[in-house]
């Protein structure tokens, strides 16, 4: 079932097309990674989905509401985190939390159970009495988390979730973001890949306000799948790491070799024969291997081979 | 019995086309930017209209003054055409600008927003004619830009009133009627752009003309007002019947709105809770009460102390002679300006970054991806405002009223406390100016400049040979005559004029931010 739907959708500011005509659907229950260089057009995206910015055509729903004819009722159904969140200064995160929910006509009975538990998640719990105005960015951004979570929403946008957050805090949200998968569907941009590796489960990328490809991750990162073996050996003499590159060179299945101390990295152009080749050769020249590994790449140079790929073209 | 239903009347005129915008916003999703639009189309027009019948006069077409037999006849065609020219023209324009507008609910907003701010224009001359007539002074304050229809029907009812009270609905029946027909002829012109088929716009013309021909024919040569409304009802009929066969070739691809009013109101009331608490952690609170309040004390002392202060002063004992013994006058004119000039600066300065100042930081649109309606979001903001200004204006007419009793002599306090309500409401005018003012700028720095501009305009408009009292500065010198229980004309006129030109602030506000990206 679907989440979010996109038909056309597309936003234009006078000449500029910030955003192209898109059609996208978001499964429900996905952890939706929305991927692009700055000024693709993701925030633009976020804002058309969020009711913030109306679209020069197209319609979008948002659980299975029209959001895009400016319809309040899909507010409900979808939390938000802006890419900076902004609050009231002279308001307590509790007091903020407080009037978010009351905004959202929760339940009254568990409210104070309801922030309690919010900001205890968020770590917020020692910060509750301390006026917004006092707090560290990070702290913003786990008060942005904890407020776009109050209404139990069955779609979260993210946008730029991590960014302001140290590697504890960032574990913390990546941590909620796997939590929450199955249960809410997330519709995440960032710009950190290794975060969007970990915990998106489809991937989106965007380009000058063009969506370029929407793949599953692993599928996508098996589409871009290179043939290098990377080796890790313990510290060896001169001469032997000199004649077991020669030796490696004169393979016919071998492309190229990047040394960098006691890794080597080999680019291959016939697998199979490499597989069953290059560890009699390492036997050989008794080489006291500590790492064997066939190199995955990373969701940045998939996503840079794709975005440098358009721009070659271009 | 008749100041009070005529006073009703006003406030139905001014609130009854509001009443059924919200109703049409809401059954149709249509965005209140149409009845903006609306605004527009009738003030665009009658920047036509009223100079084009002029000059019609001047070449000699149309006659000063409306003539009898069949000279009536064709001078009330000429003045059907050239109000259904002018009007259904502009109408056809804003259409053609505005592309997205082409739903049911959409041309019903722009006939109401078309005739509403007529229907308003209307109550604020009703208010200001009947309260001058009645106390037969002040005749100046009748206004030249009243129509024909408009002012028979005034002068009918203000004649006839003394006799039957009741006859005070009539303003309101017309102007119903008047709706009625606004809103037929946006849907009319409307369709044209719906369909394709242009003389649509050419039925909307001769349909205006034949009506508005009619209601001067009626009002002039009808003695039974009762019978010449009946007339223009009738004259409604087909076109209301065509409209009501129209809707289902509208409503098909029509935006739904799924809330209802009654379930906005507890948003209402969490986001008013926050606006209050707003003015009261900003400090906003106590700065209002505490200037309010050293004006209301110091205006009196001012006034009484004034001559003494100067005969201590060395060199300046002459002038001291000049002034005569201070009077409860003095008092109240110190008080009217102090705190008025400094309500202005206090409006400008704490309200120029309502909605810009949440715009620039951010917290607009952490907001308004909530379900916070964008018209809660500016009702709130000036209810919060109102309600600070009604505290101060207390807190400073106690301290006033106490210093002036102690100092001069005891004030009528029904009519002293009237007057602080007339200087609440001036200054309301301006805090609504400026929520419109944040509204359009994107920063405070602009929204500062544009409150500034439009308040001074309005303060300028008070200067108006004719019109001037009609705006919010007649407000002012009535205030003035009432704290002191002069004799005074009531300034109806100018109370209805601010009422609609709140009304017309906070909704353009809403029609803007409706529009606008956060």
């Amino acid at each position: 079932m679907e989440a979010i739907r996109c038909q056309g959708l597309c936003r234009t500011y006078g000449r500029v097309e910030a955003l192209k005509p898109l059609d996208l659907i978001v499964e429900q229950g996905s952890v939706f990674g929305f991927l692009g260089r700055n000024g693709a057009g993701k925030t633009t995206t976020i804002r058309l989905l969020t009711g913030l910015a109306q679209p020069t055509a197209g319609q979008a729903w948002v659980d299975r509401i029209l959001i895009t004819d400016g319809d309040e009722s899909a507010r409900k159904r979808f939390g938000y985190l802006p890419e900076v969140p902004a609050f009231y200064n002279w308001m307590t995160p509790r007091e903020f939390l407080r009037y978010i929910d009351e905004l959202f006509r929760n339940d009254l009975s568990d409210r104070k159970k309801r922030i309690d538990e919010l900001l205890e998640l968020t770590g917020l719990g020692d910060a509750a009495k301390r006026k917004i105005g006092g707090f560290s960015r990070g702290m913003r951004q786990r008060l942005g988390l904890a407020q776009a979570l109050i209404n139990q929403p069955p779609v979260l946008f993210l946008d730029e979730p991590t960014s302001a957050l140290d590697p504890s805090g960032r574990k913390s949200v990546l941590d909620l973001i796997d939590q929450l998968r199955g249960t809410t569907t997330i519709f995440l941009s960032s710009h950190i890949l290794s975060d969007v590796e970990r915990v998106c489960d489809t991937i989106a990328v965007i380009h000058e306000g063009q969506l370029l490809l929407v793949s599953d991750r692993d599928e996508l990162m098996t589409r871009y799948q290179s043939n290098v073996i990377k080796l890790e050996y313990d510290s060896i003499d001169a001469q032997t790491a000199a004649t077991f590159l020669s030796k490696l060179e004169q393979q016919t299945w071998v492309t190229s070799i990047d040394g960098d101390g006691n890794t080597i990295k080999i680019t291959i152009n016939d697998l199979s024969l490499a597989k069953r080749q290059l560890l009699p050769i390492v036997v050989e020249h008794n080489i006291p291997l500590s790492r064997y590994e066939r190199v995955r790449p990373t969701l940045e140079e998939v996503f840079l081979r794709i975005s440098d790929g358009l721009n070659g073209r271009n | 019995m008749y100041l009070w239903i005529i006073g009703l009347i006003v406030i139905l005129i001014i609130l009854f086309p509001i009443g059924l915008a919200i109703l049409t916003r809401r059954k149709w999703g249509a965005p209140w930017i149409y009845f903006c639009a609306g605004i527009l189309t009738f003030v665009i027009a009658q920047l036509i209209h009223l100079p084009l019948n002029r000059l019609l006069v001047k070449v000699g077409v149309l006659p000063d003054t409306l003539p009898e037999g069949s000279d009536l006849i064709i001078a009330a065609l000429i003045l059907g055409l050239t109000a259904a020219l002018s009007e259904e023209l502009i109408r056809a324009a804003g259409y053609f600008l505005l592309k997205k507008a082409r739903g049911f609910g959409d041309g019903i907003l722009l006939g109401l927003g078309h005739g509403g701010v007529e229907a308003m224009m209307v109550a604020v001359i009703l208010a200001a004619g009947v309260s001058s007539f009645w106390y037969s002074q002040n005749i100046d304050l009748l206004p030249e830009a009243v129509s024909g229809e408009q002012f028979a029907v005034l002068i009918e009812a203000v004649e006839t009133a003394k006799e039957n009270p009741l006859i005070a609905i009539v303003p309101f029946i017309e102007r119903v009627i008047a709706l009625g027909y606004q809103v037929i002829f946006s849907i009319l012109v409307l369709f044209a752009f719906k369909v394709g088929k242009w003389w649509y716009v050419l039925i909307a013309i001769i349909y205006h003309m034949l009506v508005n021909s009619a209601a001067v024919l009626t009002t002039s040569q009808l003695d039974n007002i009762w019978l010449a409304e009946l007339i223009l009802l009738i004259l409604l009929a087909p076109g209301a019947i065509w409209f009501w066969n129209q809707r289902s070739k509208f409503t098909k691809t029509e935006r739904q709105s799924s809330r209802s009013l009654v379930s906005d109101l507890p948003i209402l009331s969490v986001s008013l809770k926050k606006e209050w608490l707003f003015q009261r952690r900003t400090k906003r609170l106590i700065i209002v009460l505490a200037v309010f309040l050293l004006f209301g004390m110091i205006s009196p002392l001012l006034a009484k102390f004034t001559p003494q202060l100067l005969s201590s002063i060395e060199g300046a004992e002459q002038f001291a002679d000049l002034i005569p013994e201070p009077t409860v006058v003095d008092a109240i004119a110190q008080y009217t300006s102090n705190l008025t000039q400094f309500g202005f600066i206090l409006a400008l300065l704490l309200g120029m970054g309502a909605v810009a100042g949440e715009k620039e930081k951010g917290t607009a649109a952490m907001v308004l991806s909530k379900p916070l309606p964008r018209w809660i979001f500016i009702t709130s903001k000036f209810i919060g405002q109102a309600v600070v200004y009604f505290i101060a204006f207390a807190l400073a007419a106690a301290a006033a009223y106490y210093y002036i009793l102690y100092l001069f002599e005891p004030l009528a306090i029904s009519s002293y406390l009237i007057a602080n309500l007339l200087l609440l409401l001036w200054i309301l005018v301006f805090a609504g100016i400026t929520l419109l003012g944040s509204t359009l700028g994107r920063t405070t720095g602009a929204a500062a400049a544009i409150s500034a501009g439009v308040g001074a305009l309005v303060l300028i408009a008070g200067a108006l040979p004719r019109y001037g009292a009609l705006a919010p500065g007649g407000l002012l010198s009535w205030a003035s005559q009432l704290a002191v229980g002069a004799e005074a004309a009531p300034n109806a006129g100018a109370v209805a004029g601010a009422i609609v030109l709140i009304a017309l602030c906070l909704i353009t506000s809403v029609a803007v931010l409706e529009q606008q990206e956060i």
